[in-house]
């Protein structure tokens, strides 16, 4: 993904009059349209993004700019509310659905000059992680499209994996935003609980979600975060030589290094090898009380999810696809004693956390066990179930809500993408932007998908 | 308490009995684990901030 264009690159363009907003937006529709078959897309605006572009570049030329992303087209998935354009959640029980108002997510993009092309697939009501969307078609990996997205941000990932659009807002309650990261050779932020409001966005679990920026380098990633969080990410300015010296890197060999595909594992210790030559020291940490979060997680999604829609998993099932309606069945089951006690039991995991991270700056794991399994695996590589091997390792994080960032580190013999994750303590969203960029430098993926 | 559903099938039944009671046994874990050292009534429910 090296060849196309940053978005500061881009904007560099479209000051100078090298590039217009509409050829931008024109070009992705094409290539949308050319690429269709790997349903990265529920809904595009052809008419509405054109003409928003062109407006955009009307104001340009009076010198009248709504801020850092004047003209650049993005996509947002399509459970992120926007105005007066359906949002389907990728379900039928919500395909009619058209919001009155941009989720404030959006509307910040929007608002600084983001053209919005469309709206990406996901897993139905973002209730999975393969992003195979019984009503819209799974969102196929454009490196094999033989092959899942994952998800549940997967048209998101492969819009950004085909060079359509800038960035994307994603979301993730178990992982959503790095595990078609991983597998699509994205990048992506799941911020601190509460950074980024989820107001506007549908529900899965919403004590577990999460909105965050996803893009195709960690320096975009940075420009969308900045853009919708408003809070400032530090530039490299070349202070410390080597640039990440007296960083401390946190390595839990237990859980997160357990049952990896070895090519998985010998990309992800490649990467821990570039953080240190790159100054960081290694801290080896574990976390005991981490065998606990899986049933806490799985326990809130549950309850949460059916709350929200038990009014019509109970009167539409039929409108539901299979395994989304399974879990919300499930749900309906799990007494109130129980929820609470996950509650009480997150608090637990949540110290736990806050403890073990005073021992190190930045943790380092893989995000996917393995990589992208063919569409209707049940399992991955490494035998691990596919639903829970694929929540194993991002999961605790959306557990005790700490940030986390995911970019690729690597190529599999045949040719798929590896996914690594960072992740920090609470509000240390520009530390690990800052350490993700410096990595990106040394280890960004040297091709772009055959599509 | 999977009358509470209306018109399972067989297997349906059989797989959400099943999905349930490994649940079950994981929640038993973790109260038996982390619950009682949390206080009953906490005030707020913001995780990290």
């Amino acid at each position: 993904l090296r060849e196309i264009a940053s978005i500061r690159e881009t904007a560099r363009r479209l000051a100078a009059f090298e590039v217009s907003s509409e050829e931008l937006v024109r070009q992705a529709l094409e290539r949308a349209e050319s690429l269709s078959d790997l349903n990265a897309f529920i809904s595009l605006f052809p008419e509405d993004a054109l003409a928003e572009a062109r407006a955009l570049d009307g104001s340009r030329r009076r010198g009248d700019l709504l801020g850092p992303l004047h003209g650049i087209p993005i996509t947002a998935k399509d459970l992120v509310w926007s105005k007066g354009r359906r949002t389907t959640s990728g379900s039928r029980i919500d395909a009619e659905f058209v919001p009155d108002k941009d989720a404030p997510a959006l509307a910040s993009l929007r608002g600084k000059g983001a053209v919005l092309l469309g709206k990406t697939n996901l897993h139905e009501f973002a209730y999975g992680v393969s992003n195979v969307n019984p009503h819209y078609g799974p969102a196929r990996n454009p490196w094999d499209p033989s092959r899942i997205s994952g998800g549940s941000s997967g048209g998101s990932a492969v819009a950004l994996a085909c060079g359509i659009g800038f960035g994307s807002i994603g979301t993730d309650t178990g992982g959503s935003i790095r595990i078609p990261s991983s597998f699509c050779g994205t990048v992506g932020l799941k911020p601190t609980y509460g950074r980024i409001s989820r107001e506007g966005v549908t529900p899965l679990s919403w004590s577990l979600d999460h909105v965050g920026p996803m893009a195709r380098s960690v320096e975009d990633v940075s420009v969308l975060y900045e853009a919708i969080s408003g809070e400032a990410v530090e530039r490299p300015g070349g202070r410390e030589n080597p640039p990440l010296a007296g960083l401390r890197l946190g390595i839990h060999q237990r859980h997160f290094f357990e049952n990896l595909s070895p090519e998985v594992d010998a990309s992800v210790r490649a990467a821990i090898e570039a953080l240190e030559t790159l100054g960081a020291a290694i801290v080896e940490e574990n976390i005991p009380e981490i065998e606990l979060q899986a049933a806490c997680r799985n326990t809130i999604a549950f309850a949460e999810a059916s709350s929200y829609h038990e009014k019509n998993i109970r009167s539409r099932p039929g409108d539901y696809g299979e395994d989304t309606r399974e879990l919300l069945r499930l749900g309906l089951l799990i007494p109130a004693v129980d929820y609470l006690a996950a509650l009480r039991a997150r608090r637990f995991l949540v110290r736990a956390f806050r403890k073990a991270f005073e021992a190190f700056d930045v943790l380092a794991a893989p995000a996917t066990p393995a990589v992208a399994p063919p569409i209707g695996a049940g399992s991955l590589d490494t035998g691990e179930e596919l639903r829970s091997g694929l929540l194993r390792l991002p999961g605790p994080f959306n557990t005790v809500g700490f940030p986390v960032l995911s970019l690729p580190c690597g190529l599999s013999t045949k040719g798929l993408p590896i996914g690594l994750q960072l992740a920090a303590a609470p509000g240390a969203e520009p530390l690990l932007l800052r350490v993700g960029r410096e990595l990106e430098k040394r280890i960004r993926l040297d091709r772009a998908p055959a599509v | 308490v999977l009358e509470e559903i209306p018109g399972l099938s067989p297997l349906e039944t059989d797989r959400l009995k099943q999905r349930l009671d490994a649940l079950r046994r994981a929640i038993e874990r973790l109260k038996s684990t982390a619950s009682d050292e949390e206080p009953l009534f906490a005030s707020e429910l913001e995780i990290s901030t």
